[in-house]
């Protein structure tokens, strides 16, 4: 597999043997040596769109939810963003636009380059233009319409349905009309939280969509402990994957929940996701000294002061290279990478 | 500004599907663009026939000229329309202009349910009747339904403007947070989180203004208007 360019590590070239990340027997692991002619196969998560020029390809399986859960403002996403660039790690938000409602594209923007989730929530318009440069679009199957209800933190995450489907029918007709205006170029999800599991994700997934973002976990902020459990972790996945199987269709499964280390997320690939949150490990990451990246004193005199992007997080960088690397040590460990293909 | 270039373009819809007419109206306007132009999109005036009730017809159609269709259309017709004017001849089916952006859309026949749902702005006009859920959870668009709706009008509605000249079904304006509901017939039931209000001056010349848009003659007299409840502080 070819990772995306990364400064700061060596993990330019490795490979994955074709079968799934179980644990190889011995059995399977003599020679070694020939291992590296095995069928090679990516971490890589590939979602599948209606077209074929709109798969997209999640290397590595790796995406962020803070830019739309952490209440960060466009200057902290814009430095998030610029730190994980290299990596080109998944980010889900609306494009940034200038006032004449034309998305800003230059090339000193981080989020051009990265791939994109645009969010399409319960009690929203279908608006083709923010659909602009996204990657994906991810319908958000939770919350209050128009916060009718107080938002607390956790009621905020309730299950729901957007506001104009009637019966389960209309679902896959919302789905196939993004398919259209988006011209099939972008795979169509939904993120849901976690209530009746298995029915609901066989719902959604005979609904047509490509993937579906399990919300086990939310954080909330950049903090290790504004972590907002929804449900236990392994039942949510257990139920999630049958409902996968037993459907028979092709649809991804991504997780955002509280996984903090290579560990931790090298046995959810295991069990059948397909791409995973670095929300939890980014806050646990973070320094307790470093300034809180949501809304401070400093981001409000950003709006004033150019920003100089890379220097506020210094150590995002460092710890996703450090998790990519742990997730390696476990493929090997595994025996799904050849051990000397690794440089 | 300069004049943008105009050009037309017709489509049968038994040859060519919704999705791929889409295409290449965006292409053709993408080709014809006049680069020294201001203009975003040139003006383009797009005939379609053969519609026989099929989904998604013009759905994500933006910054275009006038739309012809001969024919009914089905789910999803010219969702997320915006900035342009559109005739249907037939009948529409569910979600009928859904996420209107704007411009005016004009339906000679009937249509289904949630029209307009979800719509941010721009003009539907039915000449005929439309079924439950008119204007659902509408933010900002004006719809005129010249003959009668189902029940649960103007449900979530959060801004906008309903004008019905003819009689509504149950639970008028169910959950309506904003925006207005005239209505000239009788409603089966209405809402408790909407009441009646005063027509003023102003009412009746938004009415005048938006059935005149609509094509519709009528002096807009005999309306009623219904408002959410304001909450007593």
């Amino acid at each position: 597999m070819t990772m995306k360019s990364n400064p700061d590590s060596a993990l330019d070239k490795w490979t994955v043997s074709q079968s799934t990340l179980r644990c190889e027997p011995l059995l399977s692991r003599i020679d070694p040596l020939l291992q590296a002619s095995a069928d090679s196969c990516s971490l890589a998560c590939t979602l599948n769109a209606a077209g074929p020029s709109g798969d997209l390809t999640l290397d590595p399986p790796f995406f962020t939810r803070l830019t739309a859960n952490a209440g960060l403002s466009q200057n902290a996403q814009r430095r998030l963003l610029t730190e994980l660039r290299g990596f080109g790690i998944a980010w889900l938000g609306d494009a940034f636009e200038s006032k004449d409602r034309k998305p800003q594209e230059t090339s000193e923007d981080p989020f051009v380059e990265l791939p994109r989730f645009s969010p399409l929530q319960m009690d929203q318009p279908i608006d083709v233009v923010s659909f602009h440069n996204a990657a994906a679009i991810e319908l958000q199957l939770f919350g209050h319409p128009f916060q009718t209800l107080a938002n607390s933190r956790r009621a905020k995450w309730t299950p729901g349905l957007p506001i104009d489907i009637a019966d389960f029918e209309q679902l896959g007709k919302r789905v196939e009309v993004l398919r259209v205006v988006t011209g099939g170029k972008c795979p169509i999800g939904a993120a849901v939280c976690p209530g009746a599991v298995y029915e609901d994700l066989r719902f959604l997934i005979d609904s047509g969509l490509d993937f579906v973002t399990l919300l086990v976990d939310i954080q909330y902020e950049m903090s290790p402990t504004s972590t907002l459990q929804l449900a236990p972790l392994e039942p949510t996945l257990e139920q999630s994957i049958k409902a996968v199987q037993d459907s028979g269709a092709r649809t991804k499964i991504l997780l955002s929940a509280n996984l903090c280390d290579g560990l931790s997320m090298f046995r959810c690939l295991q069990m059948g996701v397909s791409a995973m949150s670095i929300d939890a490990f980014l806050a646990q990451s973070k320094p307790k000294e470093v300034a809180p990246v949501k809304e401070s004193f400093g981001s409000v005199l950003s709006a004033y002061v150019p920003a100089t992007p890379g220097a506020v997080l210094p150590w995002v960088k460092p710890a996703v290279t450090q998790l990519m690397e742990e997730l390696r040590d476990c493929a090997i460990y595994a025996g799904s990478v050849a051990r000397h293909s690794v440089p | 500004m300069d004049k943008p270039l105009e050009s037309s373009l017709h489509f049968d819809l038994e040859k060519v599907s919704p999705s791929e007419m889409l295409t290449a109206i965006q292409l053709h306007c993408s080709r014809i663009a006049n680069p020294l132009s201001d203009a975003e999109c040139p003006s383009v005036s797009v005939n379609i026939s053969g519609a026989r009730g099929q989904d998604f017809i013009g759905a994500g159609l933006r910054a275009i000229g006038v739309v012809a269709v001969q024919g009914a259309i089905g789910d999803f017709g010219f969702c997320s329309f915006g900035d342009g004017a559109c005739h249907v001849e037939g009948n529409v089916g569910d979600f009928f202009g859904h996420s209107i952006a704007s411009g005016v859309l004009l339906v000679r026949g009937h249509a289904k349910k949630a029209v307009g749902a979800l719509g941010a702005g721009g003009l539907i006009s039915i000449y005929g009747n439309a079924g439950d859920r008119t204007a659902l959870g509408m933010q900002g668009a004006d719809v005129v339904i010249r003959g009668s709706v189902g029940s649960y009008a103007g449900l979530g509605m959060q801004s906008g403007t309903l004008v019905l000249c003819g009689t509504a079904g149950k639970q008028l304006g169910q959950g309506m947070c904003g925006g207005a509901i005239y209505i000239r017939g009788e409603a089966e039931s209405i809402s408790s989180n909407i009441e009646e209000q005063r027509m003023r001056e102003p009412d009746r010349l938004k009415i005048g203004m938006l059935l005149l848009k609509s094509d519709i003659k009528s002096a807009g007299k005999e309306f009623r208007v219904f408002r959410p409840v304001r909450e007593e502080v």
